[in-house]
Formats: structure tokens, sequence, C-alpha cells
């Protein structure tokens, strides 16, 4: 059965529809929320539709993804140095992207301008104190990438118990950080309106408040994979690049914290 | 039709298309990349990866139970104290008239457009009781 043995460790994928919906659904997201907030189309309804479409997208082909890995055997050492690699180019990517918001920051905050009253943060604005619930919540991702760890080494020898209970802590800890940050904007003094102090503020903490929701869903299907055996003491690439994930938005948060937190209130 | 589509396509791919069949059908298709040395070596890599993150997961389990939970508990608890400080002075800023209301700088409540939700002058966080947009 020679011609049915594949002699190499590549995955040559099948046709599937994913990259074509989330393509467009992703074209039409940005086109709605564009022409939305620009008054050239007066219904958010296709928002919505988009952001459904899309999460719909995402779970059917990270469905895909789980069946490529844990039932068809296909994540092979080559495939999963590839898949690995590719993370890392997006985590960079991702770096590079908060790079500029924080740029934006400190070219607000460093030379604050004549209509500001030079001075940061701006007079008027009362800015959230770094020794409150900002200071809890490093504390939560601090806590988080430590119960991480443990869920790691566990995952590696085996350990059940312990892997589990690493991965929950993990994303309960998330989850909590997402909502202390809800509360934070809710209880904010100043909004995403209060001249570049709201716009640099608010486009640092939520895009990584959005990235923390991706990284509490990574997480929680991380939990259900370690929970359903789908995870090896060799094999858990996704638990892998998750932790990644978990490691690189912390140490953004804490520059964030150190950065927009403490110098800059 | 598609009969005959699956027919071709399973002559092809079995026999090269041309109807007959590989002489190399029932070789062992992985005689020459085979390397039991290596193999080896990743198997014994594998174990002392293995045995060495047993005494790792002891020590991180202790940061777990020991550090990192307390120390959020404990930052949890005065935090919580001087929120609802906070609230106190919230429910006094909620009182506050318009005139009593802090100076508005230009800077502050910035309306060039109206926002595509609600009733397109609150921000998606807005909160009534601290956050005021007082029309000049």
């Amino acid at each position: 059965m020679r011609g049915f043995i594949q002699t190499h460790p590549f995955h040559l994928v099948g046709p599937s529809p994913w990259p074509f919906f989330t393509s467009f659904s992703l074209m039409n997201l940005a086109f709605s929320i564009a022409l939305n907030s620009h008054n050239y189309m007066n219904n958010n309804f296709f928002i919505f539709l988009n952001i459904f479409i899309i999460l719909y997208v995402l779970t059917l082909w990270f469905k895909d993804m789980l069946a490529e890995s844990s039932y068809l055997g296909d994540h092979t050492l080559a495939v999963k140095k590839g898949i690995t690699q590719g993370f890392y180019l997006f985590v960079v990517s991702e770096i590079l992207m908060f790079a500029s918001l924080f740029w934006a920051y400190l070219h607000s905050s460093l030379n604050p301008t004549m209509e500001l009253g030079m001075q940061w943060p701006p007079a008027g604005i009362e800015p959230i104190s770094a020794d409150e619930l900002p200071l809890l919540n490093t504390i939560i991702l601090l806590a988080s990438g430590v119960t991480v760890t443990m869920g790691h080494h566990a995952l590696i020898n085996g350990n059940r118990a312990d892997t589990l209970n690493g991965f929950m802590y993990t994303t309960m800890l998330i989850i909590l950080f997402v909502m202390l940050q809800g509360l934070e904007y809710k209880y904010a003094p100043f909004t995403l309106t209060d001249g570049a102090y709201g716009s640099t503020f608010f486009s640092l903490t939520g895009l990584h408040g959005i990235h923390m929701m991706m990284l509490a869903m990574m997480l929680l299907v991380c939990t259900y994979r370690v929970y359903n055996y789908d995870f090896t003491n060799q094999s858990h690439l996704f638990g892998e690049v998750t932790m990644l994930y978990l490691h690189v938005l912390d140490m953004l948060w804490l520059f964030m914290y150190m950065i927009a937190y403490w110098w800059g209130s | 039709m598609f009969r005959s589509i699956v027919q071709r396509s399973f002559q092809r791919n079995a026999s090269h298309g041309h109807g007959h069949v590989s002489k190399y059908l029932k070789e062992d298709p992985f005689k020459n990349m085979r390397n039991k040395k290596a193999g080896e070596a990743y198997i014994k890599d594998m174990e002392e990866k293995a045995h060495h993150s047993i005494g790792v997961t002891a020590m991180w389990k202790k940061i777990t139970y020991f550090v990192a939970i307390p120390v959020v508990i404990l930052t949890a608890i005065p935090v919580t104290k001087i929120e609802l400080d906070h609230a106190k002075h919230r429910e006094h800023l909620k009182h506050l008239s318009d005139e009593e209301w802090p100076v508005q700088y230009d800077y502050q409540n910035i309306r060039n457009k109206k926002f595509f939700w609600g009733d397109g002058d609150k921000t998606l966080f807005w909160n009534s009781d601290i956050n005021r947009n007082i029309e000049a």
C-alpha cells in the first residue's frame, strides 16, 4: 500500500471554507464599523452579525484543527514546529501593534501640548490610581503566570489533577481580570472622548482587554481539552501557544501598568 | 457521472494514471528514513524532561497555593475597602448640580458627531453618576 503512505512529515491541508468565511466576515466587520461610526450607514446590526459570524467560524475552524491534531494525528513534530513558528510571528506582530499604541501614549504624555495645559494627566482629568484596582489586576496576572506554569509542568509528567487545577485557576484568574477591567471602565471618571488622555488610555487598555477575552476563550478550550484527555505529555501544542500568549499579554500589561497607570497618573 | 469521476481519481491516484500499479507498491516506504539512534535519543530526552518536571511541578504547586493565591486575596481586601470608599464619593458626585460640577475643559467630552449607539451622546462605558457632558 505504498501509494497511500505519506513519506514526508508535513500536513497537506484539505479544502476548507473557513479562510474564505473569515476573510469576508472580517472585511464586512471593518466596513460596517467604519461606515457606522462615520454615519454613512445607520444600522449596527451588521456589526453584531459579523462578530457572530467570526466567532461561529472560529469555533468550526478550531473544531477542525482539534480533529486534525487529536483524532487524525496530523500534528507531527514538523507540523508543530511550523505552527509554533507561525504563532511566534503572530505574537511579534501583536507586540509591534502594542508598540505603536505605547508610542502614541508616550508621544502625547512626554510632551503634553499647550491645549492640555502642558501637564499629564491633563488638567481636569482625574486618573485611576495605580495602587488600587490596577494593582489587584497586576497581581492577578502575575498569579496566572504562576498557576499556568504549575499546569504546564504537571502536564509534562502526566499529573492530571494538578494540570486540571492549573488550567482552571488560570482560566478563572483571567476571567476575573476581564471582569475587574470592566468595573474599572464602568467607574472610570474620564471617558474615551476626553482628549488625548482618554484616547490613548482606552486604546491601550482596550486592545489589551480584547486580547484578554480571546485568551480566556483559549484557556477555556485548553481546560476542556485537558479534561477530555486531548493533551498528552508530549503533544499539547495548543496548550503551549496559549501559555506563550498569556505570558506575552502579562508582559504587555506590566508595561501598561508601569507607564499608563503608575507613571502616567 | 460522479461514479466515473471517483473511479477515474482512484485510478489516477493508485496507479499514476497509466492503469498499472507502482512497482514500489510492496516496498518499505521508510527504509532509508529510519534512524534508531535519533529515535532513542528523542525518547530519552522526553523521559528526562518528564522526570525533571516532577520536582518543578511540586515547586510551582507550592508557589501557587502559598504565594500566588494568598497574595491575590491579601491584595483584594484593601482594594475592596478603597473601592467601597470610592463608591461613597460617587454617591456624593451623583447629587451635585450641573453648576457645582467641576469645570469642563475644551478637550473633555469632545463630540464631533453622534455615536452610532444609544442616544448618540454617551460613550460605551458611560456612568451617569460620575460622567457628565454639560452643554455650555
